[in-house]
C-alpha cells in the first residue's frame, strides 16, 4: 500500500471513529436525560443529546488553553529560544502551514505535542528535557512530526474527540449521581407512554459504565492511527528517515514520562506521557488502550524506511 | 422530457467545470504563496550577506576574491525575478558563502567573534528555509503543471487561462551547477 493510500485509509477509519464518539455521546446524554423524564421519547431523548452536543461545543471552544495550561506548557520568544524557533519555522515552511506558536515544558522528560483548532491555529510545545538532549537534526524531526499533526488536521480531529470523550464523563458522573442519589420524576411515571422503570435504569446503567470506556477505545485507536500517519508526513517534510528514527531511539532512551502528566490529554503527545504505558503494551487489553504504537515498531518501520531506495520506501 | 434531461446534463457539466476551476485555483494560490514564501527568504538572506562581508574584512580583508565573489552573487540574487533565474543565483551564493565559511576557518579570531557565530546560525538557517520552502514550492508546482497538462483540468485551464509554472531549480546543463561546492 502506497503513501498515499496509507493516509486515505487512515482518514477513513478516523472518521468513522469519529462518528461512532458522536453517536455515543448522543446515545448517553439521551439516555440520562430519558432517565430523568421518566421515559424514552423523542422529545427527551433529542433534548437530552442536544444538551451533550451543546456541552462538547463549550468544551472544545476552551480546549486549547486547557490543554496547554494543564500541561504546564509556557509561550516562549525568538529571543528566548531561537534555534527552536528557527526549526519550527523550517518545517512550517517545509508543509506549507503558517507558522505555529512555540511553547516549552519545564521537564526532564524528553517528549513534545501540539493542539489547537486548526491548521491555522497550531500550538506546538516542547519539554526542555528534549531541548537539552537533542541536537538540530533530531529536532527537526520531533518538530516535523507535530508540524504533521497540525497540517495533516490531526490537532482539529483529536480536540474534538478528546471534547466529545470530556462530555461522556461527565455527563456519565453527573447521571451516576442522580441514579445513587435519586431524583428525576421515574418514580411517579407520569410521562404516559413512557418506558418501564426497570429497563430504563438497567439503560442508563450500562451507557454509563461503557460508554466512558468505549470513548477511550475510540480515542487510543485514533491517537495509534494518527501517530504513524505522522511519522509518514515528518519523513516526507523532512526527507531524512534517519533523522526521525534517531529522534525516537532518544525518545526509547531518554524516557518520555513526564512528572505530572493529565490522562486526559495524553494522546497528543508525541510518544506516551504515562509511566504505564510502554510496560503495559504486551497485553491485548493493554495494545486496546494505549494512545501510541510502541516506540520499537515506528522506529523499526523508519530503518526499513531509510535501508531501502528512495522511491520503494513508503510501502509495505 | 428530453429537454429536462438535456439541461440536467449541461447543468451537471457546468457545475463539474467550475469544481475543477476551483481547484485549480486553489493550487495556483498555493504556488504563489509557496513563492512568497521563498521570496521572503532569499530576501533575509541578501540582507545578511552584506553584514557577513563587513565582519570577514574586519579580520580578513585580503581575501578579496572570495569576498568579491559573494558581494556579486548576492547583487545576482537581487536581480533574479523569475524561479529559474532566482534558483541559479541562489545556488551561487551558497557555493560563495560556504567558500567564505572554509576560508573564515583560518582566521581562529574571526571565527571566536560573538557575532560571526551568530551570523552563522542566522544564514544556515535562511539557507535551511530556502530549500524546504523550494521542497514545498516545486512540490506545488508538480500538482499544478500535472493538472494543467491532463484530461479534462487541461480544458478548463486552456479556457481559463491557466498556465504552467516554473519550478525553482537549476536545469541539469546550466552553468551554475558546476561550481564547485567547498566541504568544510
Amino acid at each position: 500500500m502506497d503513501f498515499y493510500a496509507k493516509i486515505k485509509e487512515n482518514r477513513r477509519k478516523s472518521i468513522i471513529m469519529l462518528l461512532i464518539s458522536f453517536i455515543l455521546l448522543g446515545g448517553v446524554a439521551g439516555v440520562a436525560a430519558a432517565y430523568l423524564y421518566g421515559g424514552f421519547e423523542p422529545i427527551s431523548f433529542s433534548t437530552g443529546a442536544a444538551l451533550g452536543f451543546l456541552l462538547v461545543g463549550i468544551i472544545w471552544l476552551s480546549s486549547t488553553r486547557i490543554t496547554l495550561r494543564l500541561n504546564h506548557a509556557k509561550e516562549v520568544t525568538q529571543e528566548q529560544y531561537p534555534k527552536l524557533h528557527n526549526v519550527v519555522e523550517e518545517m512550517a515552511l517545509a508543509a506549507g502551514v503558517p507558522k505555529p506558536r512555540v511553547y516549552v515544558i519545564q521537564d526532564p522528560a524528553m517528549n513534545a505535542f501540539a493542539t489547537g483548532k486548526s491548521a491555522k491555529d497550531g500550538h506546538v510545545a516542547f519539554t526542555t528535557g528534549l531541548l537539552e538532549a537533542m541536537d538540530r537534526e533530531q529536532l527537526q524531526a520531533i518538530a516535523a512530526h507535530e508540524i504533521a499533526h497540525v497540517k495533516n488536521e490531526d490537532i482539529k480531529l483529536m480536540t474534538i474527540v478528546a471534547a466529545v470523550a470530556s462530555a461522556i464523563v461527565i455527563i456519565a458522573d453527573i447521571a451516576s449521581r442522580f441514579v445513587w442519589f435519586g431524583g428525576g420524576n421515574n418514580r411517579s411515571n407520569n410521562s404516559g407512554g413512557g418506558g418501564n422503570p426497570i429497563i430504563l435504569l438497567i439503560a442508563l446503567l450500562a451507557v454509563i459504565i461503557l460508554a466512558p470506556v468505549a470513548s477511550m477505545l475510540v480515542q487510543a485507536f485514533i491517537s495509534r492511527r494518527r501517530e504513524s500517519l505522522a511519522d509518514y508526513s515528518a519523513v516526507e517534510f523532512t526527507r531524512n528517515p534517519v533523522g526521525l528514527q534517531r529522534a525516537l531511539e532518544a525518545l526509547r532512551d531518554g524516557g518520555t514520562a513526564i512528572r505530572k502528566p493529565h490522562g486526559g490529554t495524553a494522546h497528543m503527545w508525541i510518544s506516551s506521557p504515562m509511566k504505564a504505558e510502554g510496560r503495559n503494551q504486551q497485553s491485548f487489553f493493554g495494545k486496546m488502550f494505549a494512545t501510541h504504537p510502541p516506540l520499537e515498531e515506528r522506529i523499526e518501520y523508519l530503518a526499513r524506511m531509510s535501508g531501502n531506495s528512495s522511491t520503494g520506501v513508503l510501502e509495505q | 422530457m428530453t429537454i429536462a434531461i438535456i439541461l440536467a446534463v449541461v447543468a451537471l457539466l457546468v457545475i463539474v467545470a467550475f469544481v475543477m476551476y476551483n481547484s485549480l485555483i486553489k493550487l495556483r494560490n498555493q504556488v504563489d504563496e509557496g513563492w512568497a514564501q521563498i521570496d521572503v527568504q532569499l530576501k533575509r538572506r541578501a540582507e545578511l550577506i552584506p553584514n557577513l562581508v563587513n565582519t570577514v574584512k574586519g579580520y580578513a580583508s585580503h581575501e578579496r576574491e572570495v569576498l568579491t565573489a559573494v558581494t556579486e552573487a548576492r547583487s545576482a540574487l537581487e536581480n533574479a525575478s523569475a524561479p529559474k533565474a532566482a534558483a541559479a543565483a541562489d545556488d551561487m551564493l551558497t557555493a560563495a558563502v560556504s567558500r567564505l565559511f572554509a576560508v573564515a576557518e583560518a582566521y581562529p579570531d574571526l571565527k571566536a567573534s560573538q557575532n560571526f557565530g551568530q551570523l552563522q546560525e542566522e544564514l544556515a538557517t535562511t539557507e535551511n528555509k530556502i530549500a524546504f520552502a523550494r521542497q514545498y514550492y516545486n512540490s506545488k508546482v508538480r500538482e499544478l503543471n500535472t493538472k494543467v497538462q491532463t484530461v479534462p483540468f487541461n480544458m478548463v485551464a486552456g479556457v481559463a487561462n491557466i498556465n504552467n509554472r516554473e519550478y525553482f531549480e537549476v536545469p541539469a546543463d546550466s552553468e551554475a551547477r558546476e561550481v564547485p561546492r567547498v566541504e568544510f
